[in-house]
């Protein structure tokens, strides 16, 4: 009988979450922040913005029941033309509802991105701010200019 | 469905709160201050989530028992057929497995369905204090909510 765990969400019944699965999310995670940092860094590059890269812990609840080790995962703080400070930090993997988070932090307060793809799928950033009462954006680095 | 907008409002203006605060604690990086407000947007967001499917549930519910008094009183026994089985035929429909609830008013070999199946056994992990995982997004779980809610309709 498949090893289920209700924090491993929707996978097929007969998934087996195993020690080897929870490490391939968890690259699979790495990989996709690295893709992340990559396509909004070139975008800064070309619009007069700074970026500096910052690392943050990920040592999830599943990862902890693996034993798999805690690892450092990409961010990026951004400095924009009008030392405008906007930083990303990833908030986790197992998030309730997506395949991911990150948490973006700007003047205008606090936003989210969420991935809606399935599982090993590219990444779908969707764009959120709380509170805002408005639907989710398509993620496009442009979109970090209206947090400032 | 019915309080899905009233917790939704209430969400939104407690979450306004909390923006304002982070805004100040952006401005000043202070990222001590920036964790303390996230760990109670954490909770926070996590109790909204357990109200929140508690809404889809009550729909299921009254949908369901809905289709199984349509259907077990029905004369032809291919229609009553499973509807009308003593573990059925209870008066709090609570009382049948939601897997089974779930499973009769949407197809199970659906993506749906597993993405139903496994936000309810989180929900559960959650409301048993089993979880530290965070929500994704509540806007977007209410999205989520309102398309279940569709598919329910069109059974």
């Amino acid at each position: 009988m498949a090893n289920t765990d209700p924090i491993e969400d929707f996978d097929d019944d007969e998934l087996e979450i195993d020690k080897s699965y929870v490490q391939r999310r968890v690259d699979d995670w790495i990989k996709r922040l690295e893709e992340l940092r990559a396509l909004i860094a070139a975008w800064a590059g070309q619009n007069g913005w700074k970026t500096s890269d910052l690392t943050v812990a990920m040592d999830e609840e599943l990862m902890q029941n693996h034993n798999i080790p805690a690892k450092q995962v990409p961010g990026l703080t951004l400095t924009g033309p009008k030392n405008e400070l906007v930083s990303l930090k990833p908030k986790g993997l197992w998030v309730i509802g997506a395949n991911g988070r990150v948490d973006l932090y700007s003047p205008k307060g606090a936003y989210l991105l969420v991935d809606i793809a399935d599982h090993f799928q590219p990444a779908k950033w969707v764009l959120y701010r709380p509170g805002d009462r408005k639907e989710g954006q398509p993620f496009a680095p442009a979109l970090l200019a209206t947090m400032v | 469905m019915r309080d899905v907008p009233q917790i939704k409002a209430a969400y939104d203006w407690m979450i306004e709160s909390y923006q304002n605060e982070v805004r100040t604690a952006a401005a000043l990086n202070d990222q001590l201050a920036i964790n303390r407000l996230d760990a109670s947007r954490d909770n926070l967001e996590r109790g909204i989530f357990v109200l929140l499917f508690g809404q889809f549930e009550v729909e299921l519910n009254d949908r369901f028992k809905a289709r199984r008094d349509n259907r077990s009183s029905n004369p032809d026994w291919t229609v009553r057929r499973g509807w009308d089985a003593p573990q059925m035929m209870v008066g709090n429909v609570g009382r049948v497995p939601f897997d089974t609830r779930l499973a009769l008013m949407i197809d199970r070999l659906t993506a749906d369905y597993k993405k139903i199946k496994g936000t309810y056994e989180l929900r559960n992990h959650c409301a048993h204090g089993g979880t530290s995982q965070p929500v994704g997004s509540i806007d977007l779980f209410v999205n989520d909510l309102y398309l279940w809610q569709t598919l329910l309709r069109r059974t």
